[in-house]
């Protein structure tokens, strides 16, 4: 699904990923867990392909869905037109409405609510929902847990977790990787690399920061 | 009609002047306000007043059409490109800086006297408002969106309605309502200096002809359509500039 091979970002003189490397497979969710700025959410921008990498190769087996950090909605659009902003112009308007509605739905947000009136928490939800509607073999989540409290990081968890049972991949950061514990994800291979060094070095071959996965 | 007691204090405080300026000057060279009123409604009657307006106003428009195609294309393109709009910024800045009456004589050599040179100093007195408005309207859109809309191979139609050009609209009106300030007293001094026709132009051969009367009546639509402009116009597009930016509050 993902193969990600020696990948070195550098800004000026400064190496932020210096030769990252790490595979993903269907059905598999892998968490990289690490302290802020060090460079987990440039890795995912450069496996999305909105930055481009100055050495390695990213390989990615299908489309691709990004939850930016920044959630990066349109503020003059409601809940329901941001999530359908994304979705293909193919999609008849009527079945982009009710995936629309779906999505939010799941996420406990309503229709006709604007980003300007929504707390971030809300606004996380609800780039969480257009995440999911995209409907993409392999999600991206830049801290999908930020600002969001136990419940609904479950809910997220069951999304990730549901995902992966039919054939997905999921790769997210956050500061930890306790969700990945929880019983949502039981029969699922979950993996966790710690980045605690910048600049970012992974490899899932590096015993000293190895890809641990853990099969329940 | 709350509104009414400022406008009215200011049209007593003109006429009061202009009462004072008669007694000291002698009403030949300071006419009376009636008699100013009166050459005013003479103009209404003839119809000259209509016809000189439609052709300030329409010079004035023509210039910010033009002001509009040219700022908004250049405008655009500076905003996605970081370091146009640096290598642009000097220039904008000299040509916002740029009194009117350069281009006046300029234009009058080039092109000798008629619409030509009001058009062209309304164009020129607005294109950097629009320009740089609309730069700043593009710069901040909010790039992660951009990104976003690529990734999903959101149709460059859809980025463009549903995205750009709402986020670059309320930075625009802002320009705009400054635009149309600028714009009719550009096309008036124009036409002072290089037209036969339109207001400015009235006013200059009643100030030629010393017909004081018809001067004041002149220079009183001339402030009639400043005003109309700011109140009717202007004002709401500001307005709506400053709400639709709210919107962006996340």
């Amino acid at each position: 699904m993902l193969a990600v091979r020696g990948v070195t970002k550098r800004y000026g003189k400064s190496a932020v990923i210096e030769s990252a490397s790490l595979r993903l497979a269907a059905g598999e969710i892998l968490c990289l867990t690490g302290p802020s700025g060090i460079g987990k959410t440039t890795l995912l921008e450069i496996i999305a392909g909105i930055v481009p990498p100055d050495g390695g190769t990213v390989q990615a087996g299908g489309k691709i869905a990004l939850l930016f950090q920044d959630n990066a909605l349109i503020p003059w659009l409601n809940a329901a037109a941001n999530v359908r902003y994304i979705l293909p112009l193919t999609v008849p308007a009527e079945e982009a409405e009710t995936c629309a509605r779906k999505w939010l739905g799941r996420f406990g947000l309503e229709d006709g609510q604007f980003p300007a009136a929504m707390s971030g928490g809300m606004l996380r939800r609800l780039a969480l929902a257009r995440t999911f509607a995209a409907a993409r073999p392999l999600i991206l989540l830049d801290e999908p847990f930020a600002f969001l409290d136990e419940a609904w990081q479950r809910t997220v968890a069951e999304e990730m977790a549901l995902h992966a049972r039919e054939g997905g991949s999921v790769l997210l950061t956050g500061h930890t990787a306790v969700p990945l514990g929880w019983d949502c994800f039981r029969g699922i291979p979950c993996g966790i690399m710690r980045v605690s060094n910048a600049p970012v070095h992974l490899a899932a071959e590096d015993p000293g920061n190895a890809q641990s996965v853990k099969k329940a | 009609m709350g509104f009414l007691p400022p406008y009215l204090f200011s049209a007593l405080a003109v006429a009061g002047l202009m009462l004072v300026a008669s007694l000291v000057f002698g009403s030949e060279l300071a006419p009376m306000p009636q008699s100013v009123i009166r050459a005013f409604a003479g103009l209404v009657r003839s119809g000259e007043l209509l016809s000189e307006l439609f052709i300030t106003v329409g010079r004035g428009i023509a210039g910010i059409l033009w002001a509009n195609a040219v700022g908004v294309v250049l405008g655009v393109a500076a905003g996605f490109n970081a370091r146009l709009f640096r290598l642009a910024s000097p220039l904008v800045a000299a040509l916002q800086s740029c009194p009117p009456v350069v281009w006046i004589s300029l234009v009058m050599v080039w092109a000798g006297t008629g619409s030509a040179v009001p058009v062209s100093t309304v164009f020129a007195a607005t294109v950097p408002f629009v320009f740089s408005t609309t730069a700043q309207g593009v710069m901040g859109l909010n790039r992660r969106v951009l990104a976003a809309s690529r990734l999903y191979d959101v149709p460059w139609r859809r980025i463009l309605w549903s995205y750009a050009l709402p986020g670059v609209f309320p930075y625009w009106l802002a320009g705009f309502s400054t635009v149309l300030a600028t714009a009719w007293k550009s096309a008036a001094v124009a036409e002072f200096l290089g037209s036969h026709q339109g207001i400015g132009a009235r006013i200059f051969w009643s100030y030629h002809k010393l017909q004081m009367e018809e001067l004041n009546a002149w220079a009183l639509v001339l402030i009639m359509l400043g005003v109309f402009l700011e109140c009717a116009v202007i004002t709401p597009l500001r307005r709506k500039a400053a709400a639709l930016e709210t919107r962006g509050v996340r």
